[in-house]
């Protein structure tokens, strides 16, 4: 009985994103109320599917009765609960910082919901053919909100997305449709089954729609060659935005890409079919170093941790490649923690950019000395982007590490020691970069008397030479005017953003204790996989 | 799998000798017509969202690239000779039907295409608005001045600087996209000038 939460999950979001459009015919403020309520709603829903799951295992929903394979099923196992997990928790949170840092609006909050509907429908969703739908209403819901703002170059931005969205998505399409072709299915488990009995894992058929729908995620996921929408949209969407795309939209995409590989084609068709996981691995590698790379040359804090995205999930790419149980742990437990990660981080730069107008790096000179606790939690949350432990972070580089080199002491093939020196390398540039931040937020010296620091901010015009002795306030982070004045904190952010902000910093702290939980709660999905 | 290759080059070859290659490709052209559109449909969208710099063009070459992968679909539910997949209550579920699966597939991503389309245009409308053009190597100009792009990378201006001053402000005023350092802004600086 409790499996008909799955459906209700995705329905209400999906149904409460018609409200504020219709409702707000005759009321003017009633978007952040409904999505609120609805959100709220969702996330008590996927709590007790969470809660289901660990207490009798995967549930499934035969949608409308129509028994699979020939109707549409919805599946939550623990891999997609705690997919779940995460978009409830965003959604929830990013609506906190949508209430101050706008943009307002009915229609924002229509498509809020409706990209949260799809999120949790194509998490949930057990149907290849229902996936390319959910994976469409995100895109659609996504490229709306990007340009919510109105403004010239966020439409760009977005309609460039549009393009290779779409592309990606159709490709995807195309790919299923092969599959389709092969074995006269969509549900995944049945297809699961129907590649061995009606075709082969050397098919031709079987092997372009794999490659097909790689590529078609792959867009979506913003992997390094194809990865030139993401930094564009990410720093032109407005900054509630920012948080809630960055942190969920190439998450899922990535998760559906882990669900198709691993639940439709098999890890015994990766390990039958070379050449399509070299590519991968070449691709992913190439990936990791080009993000890096790029993120260390940025100087736009909102850009920079764009690039570091397309690194990240070049990791989480490899890892599906790989198909070696380490390393797709490490795959997983980086999905959920970098979007965490990054949820924060924008959230974090949203707020400095609320608070004190800056967004660009040099702007932000001492900004712990007027924030320090969202200077805090943003270096705090770098950190654990860098890996440092105890930070989530931390866990799912260093199993996805530990698996390549795994796979390639067990098989000789050297792409997995490539993989995990890759790995360490953009490890390497991603400290450089967290450390600029670092090095500008509490060590620029702006504000010291006497000639401390470096009073490197070439804006503020303080002359460097000749003892410049009252080198006071004027150089400090000023604060626009009507910045917020929480009762507690010197910062002049909101207060109820800044405590999620915390809260997300404290939780990839904790999350990074949990390991072995972690490796608990994902070992059924995984011992399934490889079994 | 070379042995495959092998096979199909052999059968190649054979069929060039006995002088059937002709008829053979006839036979799929005319047998396979639906698949060799699609492939056809397919790359025609694909080069025009690479190649085309205006952005409704780009998106109505989304549009054929969408068609292709449904005229994939329809193609593969064909059964010859099969019936409209109608079953009257109570009738017999025996006959010979065409799969409707591929279909309710394509109505829906039919349905998705026509949203994708819209909000794409409502994003032209509002670029244009903004903007007053559609090309998007106008655009990158303009999205330059406006200090919205990064500006053009110091080697990429020592390239300028070689040029004769005239040919490059005489490209500045006319509007159009003054990168005649790189050879691909040299190339759409062509396009727009042949228009």
């Amino acid at each position: 009985m409790s499996d008909v939460l799955l459906p209700v999950a995705i329905a209400v979001p999906l149904v409460a994103a018609t409200f504020p459009l219709a409702l707000g015919v005759k009321y003017e403020r009633v978007g952040w109320p409904t999505a609120a309520v609805a959100t709220t709603v969702f996330a008590g829903l996927a709590g007790a599917i969470g809660l289901e799951v660990a207490r009798g295992g995967p549930l499934s929903h035969a949608l409308g009765t129509y028994q699979p394979p020939i109707g549409i099923e919805l599946v939550a196992d623990e891999l997609s609960v705690a997919v779940l997990a995460l978009v409830a928790a965003v959604a929830l949170a990013t609506l906190v910082f949508a209430r101050v840092a706008g943009p307002r609006g009915n229609s924002f909050y229509s498509a809020y919901l409706l990209l949260v509907g799809g999120l949790a429908g194509l998490t949930l969703t057990g149907d290849l053919f229902n996936m390319f739908v959910f994976l469409e209403i995100v895109g659609i819901s996504t490229y709306a909100l990007i340009a919510a703002d109105r403004s010239g170059a966020s439409a760009y931005a977005s309609l460039k997305y549009l393009v290779v969205g779409t592309v990606g998505a159709s490709l995807y399409l195309l790919g299923v449709g092969y599959a389709f072709l092969a074995t006269g299915t969509l549900n995944m488990l049945d297809m699961q089954a129907q590649i061995v009995a009606q075709a082969s894992y050397a098919d031709p058929l079987i092997r372009a729609s794999y490659a097909l729908i790689v590529a078609g995620l792959g867009l979506k996921i913003a992997v390094f060659p194809v990865h030139a929408w993401q930094p564009d949209a990410y720093q032109r969407a407005p900054d509630s935005v920012t948080t809630v795309v960055a942190a969920l939209v190439s998450t899922v995409s990535a998760y559906a890409l882990i669900r198709v590989s691993y639940t439709v084609f098999t890890v015994d068709f990766l390990a039958a079919n070379d050449a399509i996981t070299t590519g991968m691995l070449v691709v992913a590698g190439t990936s990791i170093l080009a993000g890096s790379v790029l993120a260390a040359m940025q100087s736009d804090l909102k850009r920079m941790f764009a690039y570091s995205s397309v690194a990240q999930f070049g990791m989480i790419v490899a890892a599906v490649a790989l198909a070696n149980e380490t390393a797709l742990l490490g795959g997983i437990v980086h999905l959920v923690g970098h979007g965490l990660l990054k949820f924060g981080l924008f959230l974090g730069i949203g707020l400095l950019a609320l608070g004190y107008g800056a967004r660009e790096l040099d702007d932000l000179a001492s900004a712990a000395r007027s924030a320090p606790y969202t200077s805090g939690a943003v270096a705090l949350l770098g950190l654990g982007l860098v890996g440092i432990p105890p930070s989530i972070g931390f866990l799912g580089k260093w199993y996805i590490g530990v698996g390549a080199v795994e796979s390639s002491m067990a098989g000789g093939d050297p792409a997995g020691v490539g993989i995990a020196v890759v790995i360490f390398i953009s490890t390497l540039f991603t400290l450089s970069y967290v450390a600029r931040v670092i090095e500008r937020f509490y060590f620029a010296g702006a504000g010291l008397s006497g000639g401390h620091g470096d009073d490197g901010d070439d804006h503020a015009g303080v002359a460097a030479d000749g003892g410049h002795e009252s080198a006071t306030g004027d150089a400090l982070l000023a604060p626009v005017e009507g910045a917020p004045r929480p009762r507690f904190v010197p910062d002049r952010v909101p207060a109820g953003s800044l405590v999620v902000l915390v809260l997300t910093a404290l939780s990839t702290v904790a999350l990074g204790f949990g390991g072995f939980a972690l490796f608990e709660w994902f070992a059924p999905f995984l011992t399934e996989v490889f079994a | 799998m070379t042995a495959v290759v092998a096979d199909a080059a052999a059968g190649v070859a054979r069929q060039i000798a006995s002088g059937t290659a002709t008829a053979a490709a006839v036979e799929v052209l005319t047998t396979r017509h639906a698949y060799v559109a699609f492939a056809l449909l397919l790359c025609i969208g694909l080069y025009m969202m690479i190649a085309n710099p205006n952005l409704v063009k780009k998106i109505i070459g989304l549009n054929l690239f969408q068609t292709a992968i449904f005229l994939l679909f329809i193609a593969s539910a064909y059964v010859d000779g099969g019936a409209i997949p109608i079953v009257p209550e109570g009738g017999a579920e025996t006959g010979l039907y065409v799969s409707p699966l591929p279909h309710v597939i394509v109505l829906t991503a039919i349905v998705v295409g026509v949203s994708l389309t819209a909000v794409g245009l409502a994003l032209c409308i509002r670029i244009y608005d903004e903007y007053g053009t559609l090309r998007t190597d106008v655009l990158r100009e303009l999205l330059r001045d406006e200090g919205t792009l990064p500006a053009r990378s110091a080697y990429v201006d020592g390239g300028d600087a070689g040029l004769p001053e005239g040919a490059a402000t005489e490209a500045d005023d006319a509007g159009l996209a003054p990168g005649v350092a790189t050879d691909e802004s040299a190339a759409t600086d062509g396009g727009a000038a042949d228009e």
